[in-house]
């Protein structure tokens, strides 16, 4: 899949890329991350398949940007922590006392796996495989008139 | 005949003598049924049209087109609730997991004590429930189709002695493909679209899809028919007019949108009971690795209930949902979140939902859709940590090695010492994470018209032959999933219909 930019400035695509990594980190062959299925292109592609809700996703990843400035007060923007500090911001969010801040983790963790563990390749890792327990060789079809006799 | 927005380049105006707001588990059954008397009928459904075709186990394919608004309704609170609702033809019937049970008779006795609601008496009520079986082909789920994780979970609670089963549910050669909230690939779940609405559409109904009412018409303190726009199915936006002259106009939106219809109109609401009292039952979900290989995907997904704790307001019954759907829900994120999913194999998933006492409210808001309100009470509360620990147990009974309950400050237990700390523990509403999936309660019925919206058939106090046919006029949470409830209440009310508003 091309990585293009999807209409993001670089500084919002690399913020979009540092959360996906952050969220499902890469490493080694047998457990793919987020970098080795170009989540962030997925991510975008998602969106854009909403109509009109991608300016209110580049101004929500603004914010997320921003948001550790006076949230942690570490002076950096997101997408400027270390990867380490990245994971500490998001473990802040995680314990969080307050109820919304833990709450969109959740959704966020959601945003970027509803296409993760969409993706073939990571079920092929995982094991699962889209099957019935029992053969599905017909559909049962809807009622009919001819049925009130069986 | 069902009938598409695309099929249609101009406004159309229908005349019937009966118009059916909603194809879910409530409008199909008056269709149905009043069409069958040789009534003619017209059912509107918001949704498009669905065949078993268009089902695919791609899960953000079928949110987006069979769940309205994404499957993104939420009830705003601590916690916060969603609770996602069906928008297709077979409304949520096309997307629940067909789970079917009656109305509990204690449930029917308490209506009748503490609302005064005479003839639903058990002996009375259980013709319809006969007959709505009959017709949706309510099966109990069978040992090949159950899968390993509706065995686990019999199995833990059999260790412990508590009362459990297979759960009932409305199938005909269901192949257990575990994916019935995204649509059934196999028709074996039995959706409306698949039994009442052929039926409707045989006797004559006509069904008209992509079409949303905005307008109630009422002359004289009667209802005489509706309005409404046929919708753009891509944009969703309005297209062209439609409306319908007919005697009898049935609401059956379900919880949220039948009320909002109501406020939106101005009407039915003297009482000032419209919207209020919404009921969720509201569910939580806990996980266990378990050393075996579960594949808990491959079987029925709500596959056993264990009703050991139903007097303690608490229904234990699983739903396995896909990896796109767990990952969220367990807890973590990065390595140790991605660690668990790659043994998404061994992992095994229940739920329970809770009889809630909490009241919450379906109001008009911004842009005319609903603003959803529920501030859950310490009780219920109390309920979802007894559900969480009712069911990690029955894991650990069945070998769990982990088990992770989805309470913000415990992710994980590892010994049922756990169960005890939780039990114990003091927990808030917003340490939990619930969902729902049975709104209910916000047009309820009763026999005294100053504290109810709608008569014990269903009509309108104050609005004549405006009906209500869906879970918005259950007075109180039923403990049980409502889809059959509704069905056999609605079916009450065609037969009223027919007899107090159509014969002759």
């Amino acid at each position: 899949m091309p990585a293009g930019n999807g209409g993001l400035s670089p500084r919002l695509r690399k913020v979009l890329e540092d959360m996906a990594e952050r969220i499902i980190p890469s490493g080694g062959p047998d457990y793919p991350g987020a970098r080795d299925v170009h989540l962030a292109d997925q991510v975008i592609e998602m969106i854009q398949s909403f109509p009109g809700a991608m300016r209110g996703f580049r101004a929500a990843l603004m914010l997320w940007e921003l948001s550790p400035l006076f949230l942690s007060f570490q002076f950096r923007t997101f997408s400027r922590l270390s990867p380490e500090g990245q994971n500490h911001y998001l473990e802040s969010w995680e314990k969080s006392r307050f109820f919304f801040r833990r709450a969109a983790l959740t959704g966020l963790k959601g945003l970027f796996m509803v296409r993760f563990y969409g993706d073939a390749r990571v079920h092929e890792k995982i094991g699962y495989r889209e099957s019935c327990l029992q053969p599905l060789e017909q559909v049962v079809p809807p009622w009919s008139p001819e049925e009130e006799g069986r | 005949m069902i009938y598409e927005g695309k099929d249609f380049s101009a406004d159309v105006q229908e005349s019937a003598e009966v118009v059916v707001i909603g194809s879910g588990a409530g409008g199909p059954v008056v269709a149905k049924e009043l069409a069958e008397q040789g009534h003619s009928v017209v059912m509107l459904e918001e949704g498009p049209k669905v065949e078993t075709k268009d089902f695919t186990p791609d899960p953000f394919r079928a949110f987006r087109r069979f769940y309205r608004d994404g499957g993104t309704t939420m009830a705003l609170g601590r916690p916060a609730v969603p609770f996602p609702l069906g928008r297709c033809l077979g409304g949520t019937t096309t997307v629940n997991s067909g789970t079917c049970f009656r109305t509990p008779d204690k449930i029917l006795r308490k209506w009748r004590r503490e609302f005064g609601l005479e003839g639903i008496e058990p002996e009375k009520m259980r013709p319809y429930f006969e007959r709505v079986e009959k017709i949706i082909d309510a099966n109990p789920v069978t040992p090949e189709i159950m899968g390993r994780n509706g065995e686990i979970v019999l199995r833990g609670a059999k260790q412990l002695g508590y009362s459990s089963g297979p759960l009932t549910r409305n199938t005909r050669g269901c192949r257990g493909c575990g994916v019935c909230t995204l649509g059934c690939p196999s028709g074996g779940k039995r959706a409306t679209f698949l039994n009442y609405i052929p039926r409707a559409s045989h006797f004559g109904a006509k069904v008209y899809c992509d079409l949303r009412v905005s307008k109630l018409l009422v002359k004289n303190g009667a209802a005489v028919g509706v309005e409404g726009a046929i919708l753009d199915r891509n944009s969703g936006k309005p297209r062209l007019k439609f409306s319908v002259s007919a005697k009898l106009v049935v609401l059956a939106a379900g919880a949220i949108y039948s009320p909002l219809l109501l406020l939106k109109n101005k009407l039915a609401n003297g009482s000032g009971q419209v919207g209020k009292n919404l009921r969720l039952h509201p569910g939580i979900r806990v996980c266990a690795l378990m050393d075996e290989v579960v594949d808990g995907w491959r079987g029925v997904p709500q596959a056993v209930f264990v009703d050991e704790f139903a007097d303690e307001g608490v229904m234990l019954e699983g739903v396995f949902v896909g990896p796109v759907l767990t990952g969220p829900v367990l807890p973590y994120f990065g390595e140790k979140n991605k660690e668990l999913m790659f043994k998404y194999k061994n992992l095994a998933a229940h739920g329970a939902m809770i009889f809630d006492e909490t009241r919450g409210r379906v109001r008009l808001g911004l842009r005319g859709r609903p603003l959803i309100t529920y501030q859950m009470i310490p009780e219920d509360v109390k309920k979802g940590v007894k559900a969480i620990a009712y069911t990690a147990e029955i894991f650990f009974a069945a070998g769990a090695k982990k088990v992770y309950p989805t309470v913000t400050w415990m992710p994980e237990m590892t010994s049922p010492r756990q169960v005890r700390e939780l039990l114990s523990g003091r927990v808030k509403g917003a340490d939990l994470e619930f969902m729902a999936f049975h709104p209910m309660g916000t047009c309820r019925m009763g026999a005294d018209r100053r504290d109810s919206v709608v008569d014990p058939y269903g009509e309108s106090w104050e609005v004549k032959n405006l009906f209500v046919c869906d879970a918005s006029i259950f007075p109180s949470c039923l403990g049980v999933n409502p889809m059959e409830s509704i069905m056999a209440f609605a079916n009450r009310s065609a037969d009223y219909m027919q007899e107090m508003k159509l014969k002759g």
